[in-house]
């Protein structure tokens, strides 16, 4: 089944062309949910709630428009819904239990998994607006003026908004390199 | 250039660092500080990717959707029964219309504005002030809070079709200068966008269970979409209008193209 066929069989009902659909756009759902709310967990409901309004509204969707900024919006109203929820009803973290000591064999994949979280922890702290930039230049390789028409911005906002967003990510992720006395040593 | 204005430029440049390429390759410290950054960098584009990549709860994520979204199938019988979501339905119906929030468009001061503008700026004005209802005190019955909701929504409603006779009282008047027919047409574009927003903002019956409050949710949803739908239109035809008679278009295409926005 084609993509187009697949899509308009959807709004008419059909949900195993609507899966199909998914299917092809999951990676983009998921990373925009991710970057709209910078942390995993999150993401995970929104791409959950995306879904439940991708059945619930895929009627909506005029298959004579572009479907990817439709579902861009619908998966950044459902994070905006979650946020929101969240904001409600605020979730008291479980603290980790203790690990035991870790087998020499797994610390590669543990420091591996450490980096990524503390990667991922450093975007969450950006604002949804330089996530998104940062995700278009400088994790997808966008150029600044390709974000800006993608965002309706200008290049110059994007540029600025880019230069705070390294600044305030770099700054967190340096804080394991420890900069300054690298600077003390030099 | 000194290591303190590289570390700046570092945490500001884009991570190829090729106009500081010069002293980094001298400057052990601050090369071994860019590795870092960038090494840092690296491990964040891999870790969205693979964030975007997993499909390892796809499965179990569409089932659920399926359940929920089946569930509200059948929930949605016990809504038509339901007091306040029927309230809901009903006060828009009886409306007619939606919701926006800016009040009506101001002509030009040398233009006195007619006994009936008057009238009409003063019911936008009422309506302006119109507000979704506090959450209710603990302890009010089931009872009470239902009557409490509905007849906030009721006023909300009759507020708003108090604007909407004079708007098109206004409006149909034939000799009425073509500046005011513009502030009617806004003014009732607007408390259309208006009462979406109230609809949107009104507490949920605290005595729902999960599953009734999920459902009440997507109904408010749908009813919400439905009035941003008719205020987008009512503000492009303000737009239609104004072209037409040569006026000022541009704050109706802009409120229409905001909501066309918000309901992609």
């Amino acid at each position: 089944m084609s993509a187009s066929s697949d899509l308009r069989r959807a709004t008419r009902g059909d949900r195993a062309a609507l899966r199909r659909v998914v299917q092809r756009h999951l990676p983009q759902i998921r990373r925009w949910a991710l970057v709209a709310t910078g942390d995993v967990g999150v993401a995970e409901d929104v791409v959950q709630e995306a879904l439940i309004r991708l059945l619930r509204f895929v009627h909506r969707y005029d298959p004579q428009r572009p479907f990817e900024p439709w579902l861009k919006t619908l998966v950044l109203n459902a994070a905006r819904g979650e946020l929101a929820r969240r904001a409600r009803n605020p979730v008291v973290a479980e603290p980790e239990p203790e690990r035991a000591a870790p087998e020499a064999s797994l610390d590669r994949q543990l420091d591996l998994a450490r980096a990524a979280t503390r990667a991922l922890d450093a975007f969450g702290y950006l604002s949804p607006r330089q996530r998104e930039i940062v995700d278009l230049v400088d994790l997808q390789g966008l150029s600044p003026a390709e974000a800006a028409q993608q965002l309706q911005i200008t290049p110059g906002a994007v540029r600025g908004q880019l230069f705070q967003a390294r600044r305030a990510l770099r700054a967190r992720l340096a804080e394991g390199a420890d900069p300054v006395a690298l600077l003390r040593e030099a | 250039m000194t290591c303190e204005d590289v570390r700046e430029q570092l945490l500001e440049a884009s991570s190829d660092f090729g106009d500081l390429a010069g002293h980094l390759a001298g400057c052990p410290s601050c090369a071994a500080l860019a590795a870092a950054i960038r090494a840092e960098e690296q491990q964040l584009i891999r870790a969205v990717e693979e964030f975007s990549m997993s499909t390892a709860l796809i499965d179990a994520q569409w089932a659920e959707a399926e359940r929920r979204v089946g569930r509200l199938g059948g929930a949605w019988r016990a809504v038509h029964t339901w007091l306040l979501a029927a309230a809901v339905v009903a006060a828009i119906l009886v409306a007619g219309l939606s919701g926006g929030g800016r009040g009506p468009v101001q002509p030009p001061v040398a233009l006195m504005p007619p006994p009936p503008v008057l009238e009409l700026r003063e019911r936008a004005e009422a309506f302006s002030e119109v507000k979704a209802l506090a959450p209710v005190a603990a302890g009010t019955s089931r009872e009470e809070e239902d009557v409490l909701l509905e007849n906030a929504l009721k006023a909300a409603a009759a507020s708003l079709q108090a604007l909407e006779d004079q708007a098109v009282a206004v409006a149909k008047d034939e000799g009425t200068d073509p500046r005011w027919v513009l502030e009617a047409r806004m003014a009732l574009a607007a408390g259309y966008a208006k009462m979406a927003q109230v609809i949107a903002d009104f507490p949920f019956p605290s005595y729902l269970t999960e599953a009734q409050h999920e459902v009440y949710e997507m109904a408010i949803e749908d009813r919400v979409f439905v009035q941003r739908s008719k205020a987008a239109k009512a503000y492009g035809a303000a737009a239609t209008y104004a072209e037409k008679h040569g006026l000022d278009a541009t704050e109706a295409k802009r409120q229409q193209q905001t909501l066309l926005e918000g309901l992609r």
